[in-house]
């Protein structure tokens, strides 16, 4: 029999040269190169243990389409979960997520739903140009988890991934409390699926 | 070697290394084996014991192989051929084939009772055309490629060559909504989730979904211009290549851009066929059988000739065409529509504020729109100047966008259009006349078009919040 696991899909913007490739190398296959390659493979694939169950992640790299929104659509409309990667040497990278997230908005809808993740990477560098708590300030503002990372170090990389799926999680939760409207709960039942016990 | 596939019959040479033909003449009911329970391309270099799950039947006379029915479970003991895998059944073990069909997609052109060829050509688009370009462009980079320097190497002309070609993404990158849709509905069902997942590994390809795969030529498309970049970062300015680079990368951009745009496009069309549809006593041709873009909006005061009565309307205009609309007294949302005006047989006259000759009124932040056969004449005022400099602007716009979309060859099919007005209709709630029911969804949804009646209240800029 087929896992049907593997379509719980994270979707990873940002800006060109933030780490976000890194990231999730640092992340699949644990390494890190100090030399910049643009992506070459498009969609990863790994399994994290979460609250003592394995989910298997589709992890989509979207390098290359920040300059062409209705592409981006594309890859947001599958999307189950978010990952907006800045640099923290860089308020520009920042910036260049805001439209990011209204793309995400408009096509989600409430995205309260939805985990989104803002990350600052590039935490081990010395000219931050972007404070944590300005990090958080626009998490906050937008209702998101926010982190800082650095693929370099592997300072906080498998947290990421294992805070997004929490995230999933605990909207899942309250969803089942609170949740008498059918469509919600029909949604927690698909995530269920999706993240299989092996 | 005697091999029978259901009723047909194959002599197939016993040669485990010969590269499998793809159809050519060959049944089409092979067996297609469902998902060892772990497979890494080792597949069994640890010990551990291997399933596979038998698709279709395979009835063999050789007893070397292995027969078997769709259903049954086979251990597979040796999977290192590519072709031919050694398995176990209860009482007997032998060769069966393994891996001599290719790809996702002769795979279910096979399966006739799985799709149609209309399901096929949705979920993978004309991603056979990319497919065959890509190999011919290959052939080119590798033309270009040198082996012993390849530093030396000049490849930027390749994609300079190419560049038109490279349109061929539109389509796929248009269609792919559609795709995931169609793809979606059948992975609600095991048998196909079984059979992709069979395919995946018989092709030996990494562990994502079918989706992720349809998804990577929208991502590669946005990757040359990126790549181009950094090799253009690398090159040396008095390399041979240096120009034919830089080009190339400008060339990928406009690519890519153009593909872009007409994605955007063509999600527009939809917005303007559920605008077109909340309309009141809508006349003559849908607004989608010559526009595709909403340019810009807003009140104006109308005074056409021979009227003598000035109206106040609101003007939605299209990229060839001009809409006016009547609002509702009370019901502010609602729009009566008015008439149009060709845009591209009308001419724009910027009218200085004071008396004006054709209309012998005084104007204030006024234009004309006089039509080439002299046969129309409308005088558009609007209440401030620096809204009728933005009309203008406008205007202006519309005639390089019309322009534009002629050099770049952009026009929707005739399906496309369809399918948006289709789409509208179906939005609105039978039995209910439109636009009066405020429940209406578009109306209520925040929606992405800016232009559904609920905004026009709020300033005439409200093509702004269209995507762009």
């Amino acid at each position: 029999m087929p896992e049907q696991s593997n379509d719980y899909r994270v979707v990873v913007f940002g800006a060109g040269g933030v780490g976000k490739s890194s990231l999730v190398l640092r992340f699949v296959k644990g390494t890190f190169r100090d030399t910049y390659i643009p992506t070459v493979e498009d969609t990863y694939r790994q399994v994290i243990s979460c609250d003592k169950s394995v989910c298997t992640l589709q992890i989509t790299d979207t390098t290359g389409s920040h300059q062409f929104p209705a592409m981006q659509r594309l890859s947001i409309s599958k999307g189950h979960a978010f990952i907006l990667v800045y640099s923290i040497t860089s308020k520009q990278s920042l910036e260049e997520l805001k439209p990011i997230y209204q793309q995400v908005l408009a096509i989600k809808g409430n995205v309260e739903a939805i985990p989104i993740m803002l990350v600052g990477n590039k935490s081990d560098e010395t000219q931050r140009e972007v404070e944590t708590k300005d990090g958080e300030a626009q998490a906050n503002q937008w209702k998101c988890a926010f982190m800082e990372t650095s693929a370099k170090t592997n300072h906080n990389v498998t947290e990421l991934f294992q805070e997004l799926l929490n995230l999933d999680k605990k909207r899942n939760m309250s969803l089942n409390i609170d949740g008498k409207r059918s469509g919600k709960q029909s949604r927690a039942e698909r995530l269920k699926g999706k993240c299989s016990v092996m | 070697t005697l091999c029978l596939f259901n009723e047909d019959v194959v002599v197939s040479l016993r040669d485990k290394h010969r590269e499998a033909e793809d159809g050519g003449g060959l049944p089409s009911n092979r067996p297609v084996f469902c998902c060892p329970h772990r497979y890494d391309g080792s597949l069994i270099s640890d010990g551990s014991v291997v399933y596979a799950e038998a698709l279709w039947d395979h009835v063999t006379m050789d007893d070397q192989e292995l027969g078997f029915k769709a259903g049954d479970v086979i251990e597979v003991v040796d999977a290192t051929n590519k072709e031919w895998w050694w398995g176990r059944m209860v009482d007997s073990e032998g060769w069966f084939p393994a891996s001599f069909v290719r790809g996702y997609i002769k795979q279910c052109r096979k399966r006739t009772d799985m799709f149609n060829e209309e399901q096929l050509r949705t979920i993978f688009g004309n991603i056979e055309d990319i497919y065959r370009f890509q190999r011919k462009f290959l052939k080119g980079l590798e033309k270009k490629f040198n082996k012993e320097q390849p530093h030396l190497s000049e490849i930027g002309c390749c994609f300079l060559e190419h560049q038109t070609d490279f349109q061929i993404y539109s389509e796929y990158c248009n269609n792919h909504p559609n795709a995931c849709i169609q793809l979606s509905k059948l992975m609600k069902v095991n048998k196909y989730v079984f059979f992709f997942e069979a395919c995946r590994l018989l092709q030996k390809m990494i562990d994502i979904s079918l989706d992720g795969f349809l998804l990577t030529p929208v991502q590669k498309i946005c990757k040359y211009p990126l790549q181009l970049g950094e090799l253009l970062k690398y090159t040396n300015p008095q390399h041979r290549d240096y120009k034919d680079v830089e080009a190339a990368l400008n060339a990928m951009k406009n690519v890519a851009r153009l593909i872009n745009e007409r994605k955007r496009r063509l999600e527009n069309i939809d917005k303007i066929a559920q605008w077109q549809s909340s309309i009141e006593d809508w006349e003559g041709e849908d607004v989608l059988s010559r526009s595709s873009e909403l340019i810009f909006s807003g009140e104006l005061t109308k005074l056409s000739q021979p009227q003598t009565k000035s109206q106040q309307r609101m003007f939605f205009l299209f990229d060839h065409q001009m809409v006016f609309c009547k609002k509702d007294l009370l019901r502010r949302d609602m729009l009566y529509y008015k008439g149009r005006v060709d845009m591209d047989h009308m001419e724009v006259v910027d009218v200085e504020d004071g008396k004006e000759k054709d209309f012998n009124i005084s104007v204030k932040n006024a234009v004309k729109l006089r039509s080439t056969s002299g046969d129309q004449l409308h005088l558009l005022s609007a209440k401030k100047p620096e809204l009728k400099e933005r009309w203008i602007r406008a205007f202006n716009d519309e005639r390089r966008q019309v322009q534009h979309d002629r050099d770049t060859g952009f026009s929707l099919t005739e399906v496309q259009k369809k399918q948006a007005m289709l789409n509208a209709c179906k939005s609105h709630p039978a039995g209910k006349p439109k636009g009066r029911n405020p429940q209406e969804p578009q109306e209520h949804q925040p929606s992405e078009c800016g232009y559904t009646s609920k905004t026009y209240g709020v300033g005439s800029v409200t093509n702004n919040t269209i995507t762009k």
